[in-house]
């Protein structure tokens, strides 16, 4: 968690739930830290009740538009099978996620 | 074509060998070129078409070196130079020192290549070369490029994208040329690993090419990023690669690599590589 120039900085939304860094036409206006952070809460929780529904026990971490995945068992052996992997991007991008990712190695219990 | 391959766009359906001829007779035209070179697939095939074209008098290739160009790219380059006989000039450009590419805005491209294409154009100028031109393909022109406004903005012509090269013709031609090149991956800047707004720093672009180094080490092949989020690393390989380096022991060596570059925490994106993924994180489309 140290070093971490993203977790500090003022945070964009995902851009499904709107939000992006930099100008153009595409920029739209950024909602307070502090509420994006808690709208990146509920997504999360969100996305982990719907995995758990899928059979997959886990912990879900927002970052931006990045869930990160932490199964309760290391490895879940469900997640080998490419369709189910599908079906966890397809929960996350309903969620307003753009990427969906699995935690590896320490900490992932 | 290989699974190295496999996130190229199809070919437009033109015939690629009609579009070579088209290019000579482009490049004939102009007479001379110097070639912004990096020793990726686009640059290398179309440095080999002006050699054969117009012969090493009138040809250079330059490359620029930076801290978001990878080592690993700057020898191939060279290699794959000093294979074909192409003249090769090399210079360091300094496009961190510029603070709005080192913001790293969406049109960070924009600045690099303002850095790059400032350097190359005088040189040209300086040797009576009649063009600059770069690799820029077909597939590129659909793609959030806004290194492509600096290229505009100094007169470099993109000759391949002009004559409508798709990815797959360039690896097609390029493996009936013999270029080694034919079946690398791409290969865009280290930068290009990290998100829109994030800074890019020399420590953080290394990282991020020892992590790439570490995996390539351990036999990943094909496409392979090493996304950089902070103290987290989120790792894109081709889809169907998921289930072997998930498995155990392979999923804890590739933890394992990816900490041995500086990450405090490593994720598999569960969808795989997808080109301009961080274009997607940041709402960014073609422009």
């Amino acid at each position: 968690m140290r070093n971490d120039p993203d977790r500090d900085r003022p945070a964009t939304a995902p851009a499904a739930i709107g939000g992006v860094t930099g100008g153009g036409a595409g920029h739209r206006a950024m909602a307070p830290a502090g509420e994006l952070s808690a709208t990146r809460g509920r997504m999360a929780d969100l996305l982990a009740a719907a995995l758990a529904h899928l059979g997959v026990s886990c912990r879900v971490e927002a970052r931006e538009g990045l869930a990160i995945i932490y199964p309760a068992s290391s490895g879940d052996p469900r997640l080998d099978d490419q369709a189910v992997r599908r079906q966890i991007v397809a929960l996350g991008r309903e969620r307003g996620f753009t990427h969906v990712a699995v935690a590896l190695g320490a900490g992932t219990g | 074509m290989t699974a190295i391959v496999n996130s190229d766009r199809a070919s437009s359906g033109a015939d690629p060998l009609a579009k070579e001829a088209e290019l000579a007779q482009w490049l004939r035209g102009r007479g001379s070129a110097l070639i912004g070179y990096s020793g990726g697939v686009d640059s290398t095939y179309l440095a080999c078409m002006a050699l054969r074209t117009l012969g090493s008098d009138q040809v250079l290739a330059v490359i620029g070196r930076s801290p978001s160009y990878p080592m690993e790219q700057w020898t191939t380059a060279r290699d794959v130079a000093a294979e074909l006989a192409l003249p090769i000039l090399e210079i360091d450009t300094a496009e961190l020192d510029d603070l709005r590419y080192a913001a790293n805005p969406i049109n960070r491209c924009y600045f690099c290549k303002t850095t790059l294409w400032g350097r190359l154009v005088p040189v040209a100028q300086a040797r009576g070369l009649a063009v600059v031109v770069d690799g820029t393909n077909a597939d590129d022109v659909r793609d959030h490029r806004p290194g492509a406004l600096a290229a505009r903005q100094h007169g470099v012509e993109s000759p391949l994208a002009t004559i409508g090269f798709t990815k797959s013709d360039i690896r097609e031609r390029s493996r009936a040329l013999g270029l080694p090149t034919w079946a690398q991956p791409s290969s865009p800047c280290l930068a290009s690993r990290i998100p829109y707004g994030s800074p890019v720093t020399a420590e953080r672009l290394r990282r991020i090419e020892a992590a790439e180094r570490a995996l390539r080490g351990l036999g990943i092949t094909g496409d392979l990023r090493v996304r950089d989020h902070g103290d987290l690393a989120r790792i894109e390989m081709p889809s169907l690669a998921f289930g072997h380096w998930y498995a155990t022991p392979q999923r804890d060596q590739l933890s394992a690599a990816v900490r041995s570059a500086g990450y405090e925490q490593v994720a598999l994106d569960l969808a795989g590589f997808r080109s301009g993924s961080l274009n997607v994180l940041a709402g960014v489309h073609a422009e």
